[in-house]
């Protein structure tokens, strides 16, 4: 037998039966999308579950890391403020009030400084030192001056890391601190030490009491330096050298500055240049 | 469902030769109910978006057989002896159509395919191709070789 494509078209048709049913088929395809259904959604669900359990574990793992820098924001402050009150004695008012913000140091009648201890660093990190229970003072040589004496040679002769400013009363009572470290207290030591103002002819009372206490970036103690005001102008000297700048130049990074009075006709010895 | 009535109509027209048509690719009368079962459920759920309800019916039903002969478990497995086809012993006398229709079953499952497709189903040979997916080119060489198979098989039974 060799089967032509006729006699294969009617061996294939023979025997063709009824077709199905339609209402068995439909009724299996609802079942089945029913089934589907149910399988989705309980891949849904198990997928919104693992998705509210996660958003869940990050929320908390995020609060826990919130509340975690907030602990070490605000415990620099309390540990420096402690410092400077056990520096200064029973003195004076409080300086421990922090909002926390900032990383600023210190007293709470000051405001914070952008840089704190928490700000970015490039150094290696070092402990403010802290503050004397009075300012700093230096008696210049011959009245001291610009370009007296060595007077213009480097206030800080090494990189520095940190800056602490101590601030105190017209009547030496201790205030508070702020902090400035890394690059930003580098770039104050420079500019103060590019200075080449000359002192001013207009002397006023020295209300300003400051001294800022610099680290270096090998972690050493350097040598103090003393922050006395005048009219709009501040000096700054570590005994030796001494550098006149504009106030603005230590407020900008104290946030505020003493009042200053003008006195005309009184100076602090040094000869009017 | 209001499409319900148009499915209906759909089964009461093409289910009697979509089923001998699965019949013929399984060789098997249980397995080709349910492969036609399956490619129409498969239908249905997809009814609003088929354009060509017909030609959508007769690619699942081939892709879902070809697909099932694919699984070991399920598959095929080759034997010397040709299984009975289904309804023959109904048949007092062994005749030609029943001699083709248990030689179609030695063939393989794409080649079966396209031997229902061209022959039952009287598809054409693009329509084949389309239909399983494959090049006109495949279809003609596949469909060549079934018929030898079948002659030769055919000749050496006669």
């Amino acid at each position: 037998m060799s089967p032509s494509e006729d006699q294969l078209r009617a061996a294939l048709r023979d025997g063709e039966g009824p077709g199905p049913d339609a209402n068995h088929l439909i009724g299996l395809a609802v079942d089945l999308r029913r089934e589907r259904r149910v399988r989705r959604n309980r891949v849904l669900g198990a997928v919104g579950a693992v998705v509210v359990v996660g958003g869940v574990a990050i929320g908390i793992a995020k609060t826990n890391g919130i509340n975690n820098e907030n602990a070490a924001g605000g415990m620099a402050p309390k540990a420096a403020g402690s410092q400077a009150n056990s520096a200064r004695g029973a003195a004076t008012t409080s300086t421990n009030q922090n909002d926390g913000t900032g990383g600023g140091v210190g007293g709470a009648d000051v405001p914070s400084v952008a840089g704190g201890p928490s700000g970015g660093s490039n150094y290696a990190e070092s402990k403010p030192p802290a503050c004397p229970s009075t300012p700093v003072r230096y008696a210049l040589p011959g009245g001291g001056g610009t370009d007296q004496f060595g007077a213009s040679s480097a206030l800080v002769d090494k990189p520095v890391s940190t800056l602490t400013f101590c601030l105190y009363s017209a009547s030496d009572a201790y205030l508070g601190s702020r902090v400035l470290d890394g690059a930003a207290a580098q770039q104050f030591i420079d500019r103060v030490n590019a200075s080449t103002d000359k002192v001013a002819s207009t002397f006023c009372a020295e209300e300003r009491n400051q001294t800022i206490l610099p680290v270096a970036t090998d972690g050493s103690d350097l040598t103090a330096l003393a922050v006395t005001g005048t009219c709009h102008q501040v000096e700054i000297t570590n005994g030796t050298a001494v550098r006149y700048v504009p106030d603005a130049v230590v407020d900008q990074v104290i946030g505020a500055s003493a009042p200053v009075t003008p006195t005309p006709g009184l100076n602090d010895g040094s000869p009017p240049r | 469902m209001a499409d319900d009535a148009a499915f209906r109509a759909f089964v009461e027209t093409n289910g009697a030769v979509l089923q001998h048509a699965a019949r013929l690719l399984t060789g098997d009368h249980h397995r080709g109910e349910d492969l036609v079962q399956t490619a129409l459920t498969r239908l249905y759920l997809k009814w609003d978006r088929v354009d060509a309800p017909l030609a959508y019916a007769r690619k699942a039903m081939v892709t879902a057989h070809i697909d099932s002969t694919r699984r070991k478990w399920w598959g095929e497995r080759p034997t010397e002896v040709l299984p009975e086809v289904a309804g023959s012993n109904e048949m007092s006398e062994i005749d030609e159509r029943d001699e083709l229709r248990r030689l179609l079953g030695g063939l393989a499952p794409r080649e079966r395919a396209v031997v229902v497709l061209r022959y039952y189903c009287d598809l054409s040979e693009q329509e084949t191709a389309h239909t399983l997916g494959m090049p006109v080119g495949t279809v003609k060489s596949t469909c060549s070789r079934a018929l030898a198979r079948l002659r030769v098989e055919a000749g050496v039974v006669g």
